[in-house]
């Protein structure tokens, strides 16, 4: 890296911790200090929830899921603008009129304690883990591709976050994030713009999404349904719609964001802005992918994106056979790129040989794809431990091998402002359900409102700390993080079921709903260690279980009988 | 606790619901208006002069127009 990307990361990185220290102020009660004094305009409560749910692993891994597997991964954006004008419709109106400052607060008065505290207590797990690794992920990227310590890494990202998410609270959070927002758009486009340019003089950027439609990179709609197909039209429109559902209505680091709005218009606003602007957006990110992909085509990519793995190979006893592979692979490349041209120039003049230039191009990367996977088996050989995925280092490969100074710059700086904008609402609402729904609600209520402020500041510090302990330990865990992964996906089913139950059934009780919240969850984890159904749709079938179920208990629990008619 | 917003947690608590059934007698809380009549914005002007639901109208039919987009963009260059 150059000294002018290390000024451009290190001038970004200081600008957004003093813009959120000095834009945060110094909140003096709670509602400043969880909700920003409710004082949000739409268009910060939707920059804020947009940047809330995009962590810094949205911008590295979708491109290079586009790369790897296409398109067809915005279909799991798809339910988003439904959820939207659900949680608008319903849940907005419905938490301004009780004034809660967590979502949980509502159970407990629509059901009873043990319900709030159950789902509060979930959500302190899921949300206190899910904040190490948005902290982790991008750390052992940068790690593996600039061969920066992560530890280091982790740390600098961590320490930011918490400086100016304890001094400002929630204010510096939405505040901070209009600014990383710009930053990270800024970034994605030069970083579209500069691989459009990289581009071969005779092939224009049209020419070259048409090569990567003839390799399938862009089929964005799979109108096919079937369970166990992860990302198809119909799981995306409705299993997205109950995840998002849940993340949205129910999960406290979304839930603060629009809270903080100064009105119920200005929330219901800034979350429909979400719901018509973000599904294009991840469409633009995966296109940028598909066009990584592209200009791969015209010159030749690593055999693998990671670089850690490839030096082990090579160390190792299979390295002889993977420098041959990786030799086989370049020729390979080289045959492909020509026909790929050809490919381009065919499509181009509309040549009745197109049919036969995509059959050359296809057997062409055919090649290219066996040798790939033999180096990759050849990795696993040397170390059974290795990822065989390198998608989350395509982008990042692509930028630090190609883009000149300073646009590299900017896009780390994209990448750290998009890992603090996400850290930093989820230390947010960490500490928010940590003071009101356990300290408040549990441990001490009654206190002033000055101790609950600084009872929130010492919270964010303490999740600040333990989402860094936990991501410094992280690599160590191995294959726990991809149960921590997991883990959010087998929760938001059944605690979207409860709030459903709270809205819409009004004859459930708290004992009926907290008892089929726990045979649901259960149900959950049955289907997630026995069926191989895809994970969106856990969150279908833990939904409809708790309705159903509480239901059903309601209707067998005995009911108070009406007092006799008094006879006189 | 002195924060007045949060209902406070000795009160005895009441079942609240959206469902628009028959409305039941005494405090219980319900919502049975329109969300255009919510009094929380009832006093700010909604864009264009639109009503909520011809803005969820406008989100639902932009989601329909964003799919049959990618399917066209889809076929375009299968």
């Amino acid at each position: 890296m150059s000294q002018v990307d290390w000024a451009v990361l290190a001038a970004a990185l200081a600008g957004m911790v003093a813009y959120g220290v000095w834009k945060g102020g110094r909140s003096r009660d709670t509602e400043g200090f969880l909700l920003a004094g409710r004082e949000m305009r739409w268009g910060t409560v939707a920059l804020s929830i947009m940047a809330t749910q995009a962590s810094a692993i949205t911008f590295l891994s979708t491109p290079g899921q586009a790369y790897a597997d296409g398109m067809r991964f915005v279909q799991f954006y798809l339910g988003l603008p439904i959820a939207m004008i659900v949680v608008s419709a319903v849940a907005v109106p419905l938490y301004y009129r009780l004034k809660v400052h967590t979502a949980y607060e509502y159970l407990e008065t629509r059901f009873d304690l043990k319900t709030r505290s159950l789902t509060a207590f979930l959500f302190l797990i899921q949300r206190g883990l899910a904040a190490g690794l948005t902290i982790f992920a991008p750390s052992l990227i940068l790690s593996v591709i600039l061969g920066w310590d992560i530890r280091l890494t982790v740390l600098v990202i961590g320490t930011a976050v918490v400086i100016y998410t304890t001094s400002g609270g929630a204010r510096a959070v939405s505040r901070t994030q209009t600014l990383q927002a710009a930053i990270i758009l800024t970034g994605m486009v030069a970083a579209f713009v500069a691989m459009v340019t990289l581009l071969p003089a005779d092939v224009s950027l049209f020419d070259a999404l048409r090569v990567a439609g003839k390799a399938g990179r862009l089929k964005a709609i799979d109108p096919s349904f079937s369970l166990t197909n992860r990302y198809t039209l119909w799981s995306g429109l409705i299993g997205g719609t109950f995840l998002q559902l849940s993340y949205f209505g129910t999960d406290q680091s979304q839930v603060q964001r629009y809270l903080s709005g100064s009105s119920v218009t200005q929330s219901r606003l800034g979350l429909l802005f979400n719901g018509m602007v973000k599904v294009p957006m991840q469409f633009g990110i995966l296109l940028v992918g598909a066009t990584l992909f592209a200009f791969y085509q015209f010159q030749a990519p690593p055999v693998f994106f990671n670089p850690v793995e490839t030096a082990n190979v090579r160390s190792s006893a299979e390295g002889a056979r993977f420098a041959e592979v990786e030799a086989q692979y370049r020729a390979a490349q080289a045959a492909q790129e020509v026909r790929a041209r050809e490919l381009a120039v065919a499509i181009k003049r509309g040549d009745d040989r197109a049919g036969d230039a995509v059959a050359a191009y296809r057997a062409a990367s055919a090649r290219s794809g066996d040798l790939r996977a033999e180096a990759i088996s050849l990795i696993r050989a040397a170390d059974p431990k290795a990822d065989p995925s390198d998608t989350n280092y395509v982008f990042l490969s692509f930028v630090v091998h190609n883009l000149p100074a300073g646009l590299v710059g900017l896009v780390l700086a994209m990448v750290f402002a998009a890992s603090m904008s996400a850290s930093s609402a989820e230390l947010n609402s960490l500490a928010s359900t940590s003071v009101v729904d356990v300290y408040r609600r549990l441990l001490r209520p009654g206190a002033g409102n000055g101790h609950y402020v600084l009872v929130s500041r010492i919270a964010t510090v303490g999740w600040g700390g333990f989402a860094i302990l936990f991501a410094e330990y992280a690599s160590r865990l191995g294959s726990l993080i991809e149960a921590v992964n997991i883990l959010g996906s087998l929760f938001y089913g059944t605690i979207l079921g409860v709030f459903l139950a709270g809205f819409y059934l009004k004859r459930v009780s708290g004992s009926a709903v907290f008892a089929a919240a726990i045979i649901a969850e259960a149900l959950v984890v049955g289907c997630f260690l026995l069926t191989r159904i895809s994970f969106l749709w856990y969150n279908v079938v833990g939904c409809l279980a708790v309705l159903a179920l509480s239901s059903l208990f309601e209707s067998l629990l005995p009911r108070p009988h009406p007092a006799p008619a008094s006879v006189s | 606790m002195h924060d007045p917003e949060v209902p406070p947690s000795g009160s005895p608590r009441q079942p609240l619901s959206l469902d628009p059934g028959p409305r039941t007698p005494g405090p219980v809380l319900q919502d049975h208006r329109s969300p255009t009549t919510d009094h929380a914005s009832a006093d700010e002007t909604i864009p264009f002069g639109l009503s909520w639901r011809a803005l969820y109208g406008i989100v639902a039919a932009t989601l329909v127009v964003l799919i049959a987009l990618f399917s066209l963009f889809t076929g375009a260059f299968e």
